[in-house]
């Protein structure tokens, strides 16, 4: 089997994988009861908190504006879902004040739909596209919504010179980040304080699913002006904000994924570099042959994430085709969605990242991930040219 | 809260000295219904004939559940069922009866409402019976007219059109009388005409022609070809969905998913663009050929309703049956979109036809299909690639997935081992 979908979610990396299991049968205490197991357990999920703020700078300890809280949730969805609904909630995007809202219309749907949903019928938001980010009426932009490594085309964002620009235009806008593709890839630094909050996820680089982060400036805990909104009511876990039973193991094991990815991080880029260029180059060397195209250039791209378009043959028939052979690649088209709506968003997101309307439904999306393999890739690139070939006959 | 019911058959007593077999076949579907739906520790029930009647009788504390009814209106053969209920052989008795059921109507305001004319129908097989048919209608008539007619709720005997209709059947064990008439779908019973193979697709027509099929009395099996990789996996589960809106009119019904994805595909590849889809029946009639002869299906139906696609226009049928050994029924030949439609509603297939789908023939159709073929490009393509496609007919009717899906909807996974290896021999004959 060769798994090129690591963008959608990954393989538990081994290490991680024997802190869950011995975490899962050894820590099944409540980390928020009072006796000593409980307590004990809560201590270190202290710090494995402590640990996640200093690995990205969060804390500058007086020197300079970073001061950041980090709280863990089930998923980046609810981490995203969680700041969006706080920014409504504590009045901070309010009706009749013009705000514009900067994002992509190719995030997330936990970015996208939050957004459509809490804001769309309620403030008469202006919603930008971040591609064209203007200056103009700079003192009425309100939150930009930055993704630094973009699910769906790969583009890569400077999430710290981004901020740092936007700040500089208007320091009170809000400005945050969906790290979920990126975390445990590429350095994140929060030491500047310019990011108001950043989502990442652990299934995305070899964590366990289930367990996420919202990092947050602590101004925006209780009693200040902008308090964040919980979700979730309860047993006031995560300082009140998510209520929920710590899931201990999951964020021991997390820990474990981010340790390993870290330590490991160049000689991982590298490698997909690597395999991400010699699949362009031999899928290229074809061209003549078939017209495919990559639309996102590798240079302002994440390695791990490789966008083709296969003209005349939908990308869902390829997929499967692939699927056949025991290859499972990633396509957001079909070519009758079950719901219109569905079809009407796909088109807003492959506008938005340029992609010309007639390629909408042969759009295929490879990611790698750190077990991929230039074997796998090899025979990836050799079954893919059998099968477009054989389908352009077709099609 | 019926413990009675009488069913009349349809085209039964059209039958002559051959009527007992449809009888039998009737019987035997009821009672499989029943078996299944009506099951209760402390009653029993009784079915038994009187001459043109087939009586169900429940003893006991128990009584008809909707279920049952919903069951047995779909049951091929039966032209109506009466909700009745019994009286010894006594008009006294009779008009009691009736009045506590009349109450019951006139309680929930029905009377001058929703009913201002009825009538009394009565039939008396038991002649020794002391009134006269026409005598019990006027007589129960008169009493009831004395008893409901008011005038705010004002009811007048009508007897060409009523609103309401009072059965009475008097017969050697008691008096019967029924206000509630429920019609079923008529025709002869399942499995009097024999076993036919039914091509399904995801669509409006073939289940409606299953169902026209099923009113004739026939057995079915389903085949649907399932082309993968070209269309998604979700497809077989709205074929699935399909067979279980189908599978009460018979008791079980056999589903084959033939993959056709790989033939599909390779037709396409070599043969004239135009002829893609033509050239996809003929091979799905071929290998729908080759089960018939397996499992005993005595002809294959579709839902082909002459000129509605390009595919179904009058030269394309006759090519198509050009080549069949076997008959093609087509029971919507004559039928316009809107009537199948109409029916699909009836039968409950049109919710789930509706949902969109992938189609191979329509992803893989060239934009201008053929509508009028070319014998000499057709006759040459077949006999040219003949071999090639006999290797992998007979390699996809091997593979196929079969289901059983019982009335009630339950799918079972059928390993049937026989399934592949007639297929080998009738190829092997083939390729001789």
């Amino acid at each position: 089997m060769i798994y090129l979908d690591h963008a959608a979610s990954t393989p538990i990396i081994y290490s991680a994988l024997k802190v869950y299991n011995k975490s899962l049968v050894e820590d099944y205490a409540n980390s928020s009861s009072k006796h000593l197991l409980g307590a004990n357990l809560n201590k270190r999920v202290e710090e494995v908190r402590k640990y996640f703020l200093s690995e990205v700078h969060a804390n500058a300890n007086g020197n300079g504006n970073a001061n950041y809280s980090l709280i863990f949730t089930s998923s980046a969805t609810e981490s995203n879902n969680m700041i969006i609904n706080s920014l409504d909630k504590n009045g901070f995007i309010k009706e009749g004040e013009g705000n514009i809202v900067y994002y992509s219309k190719a995030d997330h749907p936990s970015i996208t739909a939050a957004i459509t949903n809490i804001f769309g019928k309620k403030c008469d938001c202006d919603f930008r596209d971040i591609s064209s980010f203007v200056d103009e009426d700079a003192d009425k932009i309100k939150l930009v919504i930055l993704s630094q490594v973009n699910n769906h085309s790969g583009k890569f964002t400077d999430v710290c010179d981004a901020t740092r620009k936007i700040k500089k235009i208007n320091p009170n806008v809000f400005i945050h980040v969906d790290a979920a593709q990126g975390f445990g890839k590429f350095k994140l630094d929060l030491s500047d304080g310019n990011i108001d909050s950043v989502t990442t996820s652990s299934h995305k680089m070899g964590g366990p699913k289930g367990v996420a982060l919202l990092y947050y400036q602590k101004k925006f805990q209780k009693k200040t002006s902008l308090p964040l909104w919980p979700l979730l009511w309860g047993g006031e876990q995560e300082s009140g904000y998510r209520s929920s039973s710590v899931n201990a193991p999951a964020i021991f094991s997390f820990q474990e994924a981010y340790k390993w990815a870290k330590q490991n991080m160049q000689t991982n880029y590298d490698n997909i570099y690597k395999i991400n260029l010699a699949v362009r180059k031999s899928l290229s060397e074809n061209r003549i042959k078939f017209p495919l195209q990559f639309p996102f250039a590798l240079s302002e791209c994440s390695p791990y994430i490789l966008t083709m378009i296969a003209p005349n043959v939908p990308a869902d028939i390829l997929q499967r085709h692939l699927e056949e052979k025991n290859i499972f690649v990633s396509t957001t088209s079909a070519c009758s969605s079950k719901k219109k709506s569905s079809d009407e968003s796909q088109k807003l997101l492959y506008n938005s990242l340029n992609i010309p309307l007639a390629f909408h439904k042969n759009v295929l999306r490879v990611s790698f991930g750190f077990t991929t393999t230039e074997s796998e890739v090899d025979q990836f690139i050799n079954d893919f040219n059998q099968i477009y070939n054989d389908l352009l006959k077709i099609f | 809260m019926y413990k009675i019911l009488m069913v009349n058959v349809d085209e039964i007593c059209l039958k002559g000295r051959n009527r007992d077999t449809f009888w039998n076949k009737l019987d035997a579907h009821i009672r499989s219904v029943l078996k299944v739906y009506q099951f209760s520790p402390t009653s029993k029930y009784k079915c038994y004939r009187d001459d043109l009647r087939y009586i169900i009788e429940i003893f006991g504390d128990d009584y008809f559940n909707q279920n049952t009814l919903d069951a047995l209106v779909k049951i091929p053969g039966i032209y109506s069922i009466l909700l009745a209920r019994k009286t010894a052989l006594d008009f006294e008795k009779l008009v009691q009866e009736v009045f506590v059921e009349l109450d019951e109507l006139k309680e929930k305001g029905l009377f001058g409402q929703k009913i201002k004319t009825f009538k009394v129908n009565t039939k008396r097989a038991y002649k020794r019976f002391s009134m006269d048919s026409n005598g019990i209608s006027r007589e129960l008539g008169h009493l009831i007219l004395e008893r409901y007619n008011s005038k705010s709720e004002v009811i007048k005997v009508d007897l060409h059109n009523p609103e309401l209709v009072i059965l009475v059947r008097v017969l050697s064990g008691g008096i019967y009388f029924s206000t509630k008439t429920l019609y079923g779908i008529g025709g002869l019973p399942t499995g009097v005409s024999g076993r036919v193979l039914t091509l399904l697709s995801g669509g409006f027509d073939s289940p409606v022609a299953s169902y026209l099929m099923f009113k004739r009395g026939i057995e079915q099996s389903f085949i649907f070809f399932h082309a993968y990789p070209f269309v998604a996996n979700e497809v077989v589960d709205k074929v699935i969905e399909i067979v279980k809106k189908l599978a009460p009119y018979q008791s079980r019904s056999i589903l084959y998913v033939v993959p056709f994805g790989d033939i599909q595909g390779s037709i396409a590849k070599i043969c004239k663009p135009e002829y893609r889809t033509m050239l996809f029946r003929r091979y799905m009639i071929e290998c729908a050929t080759i089960l018939a002869r397996e499992i005993e299906a005595e002809a294959l139906v579709t839902g082909d309703s002459i000129g509605q696609v390009a595919s179904q226009t009058l030269s394309n049928l006759a090519l198509i049956d050009r080549g069949s050994e076997i008959s093609i029924f087509r029971p919507l030949i004559g039928f316009n979109k809107l009537e199948i439609i109409n029916l699909a509603r009836k039968i409950g297939t049109f919710d789930i036809s509706v949902i969109p789908q992938d189609d191979a023939c329509t992803l893989l159709a060239y934009k201008h299909p053929v509508t009028k073929p070319y014998r000499d490009y057709w006759d040459k393509f077949n006999s040219s690639t003949e071999d090639e496609m006999n290797v992998k007919l007979k390699e996809c009717l091997q593979n196929s997935r079969i289901m059983r899906v019982d009335w009630r909807g339950n799918v079972y996974n059928v390993n049937n081992v026989n399934c592949s290896n007639v297929a080998e021999t009738i190829i092997q004959e083939k390729l001789k």
